[in-house]
């Protein structure tokens, strides 16, 4: 056998030999040789490389307050990683994650702030154009679109914040799209956001809570058509929550996390919720059997929890040590 | 049913269905140009390798028609022993879906390939994929 046989192998086809590794791999791989590094960072590939179906996703979970690294569970092999983000600027809040990107704020010298897009695997990052209002730092929700590829080389992605403006007074929204490159100011919102928050079926839906003498007072949830640019609130009725609760979108449904407390017999618990769309009510999915809960929260009077949507999974994890996690598989309805 | 020569490198005549002959969309290109009248030469390919891609199809159409009984577990099974051959005929096999381009075949060595590559240090990898004249220099 001729050992130098792979060596042959013309580049078109060794691009889509490449496109099948794992993350990992392919990162490793740009260490082989610079040809390999130019290969896996050219446009051609990235097109054939998004296309190769069943990749290995990574959920990114941050334990550390001032974001210089952030934890990474591949569920695919079970593996943990520490991926570090010192190439960050120092002072950064409001990270939200999709779609494999970091959306975050950065303070500028002169007081103003910026958002800013990173790809953690590239380590490479920047800042986006200046906003059209003043920051006012409730609401941050990103979309990225890696559906409709077929007219794009690479994916896209909308930023949703809402801005403080004097003339005419209030609060807007303002989305920043990848594709033109620029803010957008869409309308009024009024509501004090929380950040965090779910895409569902072309609505990006937000959750207003206030924490208030140790209860969490949800005032509901709204959503934000994205390409209409309109505010609707969803008038369910919401539930009382005793643990902060979460949005999580899941294969087209819209789910709510949080905690339950209930009497006569004081029960404390986590619980999941869904959207009926039609009767819009939240429908209790299920709870989280006690012994996985009393695992989840065991630290004495610590009440909060991360939770990530991937497909058909949800996973929970306790803020302090992201590493622990239950998870839940919504269609089989299986903690 | 429609037949369809196919004539490979070493001028071995195969006679398919043409509707197996349509899933390599360059057979289907040099159809809509030429017609069925004449066999189809195809080159580049090599009489193992032709036969092992008609295996290939046909196993695949019989499991997507309506009535197969063939489980997920079977076809990834047959995948499996299919692209667990030496590495000259893996080789020729990834050459061969890409000129004829059987986008399942492709997908299927490629990642084969990948699967070799993703385990290896980049020193093993660097090393199996230099060409001769790289080796030379």
């Amino acid at each position: 056998m001729d050992p130098h046989l792979w060596g042959t192998l013309p580049e078109d086809i060794l691009d889509r030999v490449l496109a099948w590794l794992p993350t990992q791999a392919l990162i490793r791989s740009r260490s082989v040789c610079s040809r390999w590094n130019s290969i896996t960072s050219s446009n051609t590939f990235l097109h054939i490389y998004s296309r190769v179906p069943s990749k290995d996703s990574w959920i990114l979970m941050f334990a550390d307050p001032h974001y210089k690294s952030v934890f990474v569970y591949i569920p695919k092999t079970n593996k943990w990683l520490n991926m570090p983000l010192g190439f960050l600027p120092s002072h950064v809040d409001n990270v939200t994650v999709a779609g494999g990107l970091l959306c975050f704020r950065m303070l500028d010298s002169n007081g103003s702030s910026s958002m800013c897009i990173c790809n953690p695997l590239t380590r490479t990052w920047r800042k986006l154009p200046p906003m059209l209002g003043r920051w006012c730092g409730n609401l941050v929700g990103v979309v990225v679109d890696n559906e409709h590829l077929e007219n794009e080389e690479r994916s896209t992605y909308k930023i949703v914040v809402q801005t403080k403006h004097m003339v005419p007074y209030g609060l807007r929204t303002e989305v920043f799209s990848s594709h033109t490159d620029l803010w957008t100011i869409t309308g009024a919102s009024e509501a004090n956001f929380t950040t965090g928050s779910a895409f569902c079926n072309g609505h990006l839906y937000f959750m207003t809570w206030e924490a208030h003498n140790g209860e969490f007072i949800c005032d509901g949830v709204y959503a934000y058509n994205l390409e209409q640019g309109i505010w609707n609130r969803a008038l369910a009725p919401m539930p009382y929550f005793y643990i902060c609760p979460h949005l999580v979108e899941c294969g087209g449904h819209l789910l709510m996390i949080g905690g339950f407390w209930e009497q006569p017999a004081i029960t404390v618990g986590i619980r999941v919720w869904e959207l009926k769309q039609a009767t819009l009510e939240w429908a209790i999915v299920e709870t989280m059997p006690q012994h996985l809960f009393k695992h989840l929260l065991k630290r004495p009077g610590y009440r909060l929890f991360n939770c990530v949507g991937h497909g058909e999974l949800i996973y929970l994890s306790e803020c302090l040590s992201p590493q622990l996690f239950v998870v839940f598989d919504f269609p089989r309805k299986r903690w | 049913m429609v037949k369809v020569t196919l004539k490979s490198a070493e001028g071995d005549v195969f006679e398919v269905d043409e509707e197996l002959a349509l899933e390599s969309l360059m057979v289907k290109n040099m159809i809509e140009d030429v017609g069925l009248d004449s066999a189809i030469s195809l080159p580049n390919v090599s009489s193992t390798i032709l036969a092992k891609v008609i295996e290939y199809i046909k196993f695949h159409m019989d499991a997507q028609k309506d009535g197969s009984k063939k489980t997920s577990e079977e076809i990834k099974a047959f995948d499996d022993d299919f692209v667990n051959v030496g590495i000259p005929t893996l080789f020729e096999m990834v050459l061969a879906s890409n000129y004829l381009n059987v986008k399942s075949l492709l997908s299927l060595t490629c990642n084969t390939v990948a699967n070799m590559i993703k385990t290896k240090p980049p020193a093993e990898v660097k090393e199996m994929f230099t060409s001769a004249k790289q080796a030379k220099a």
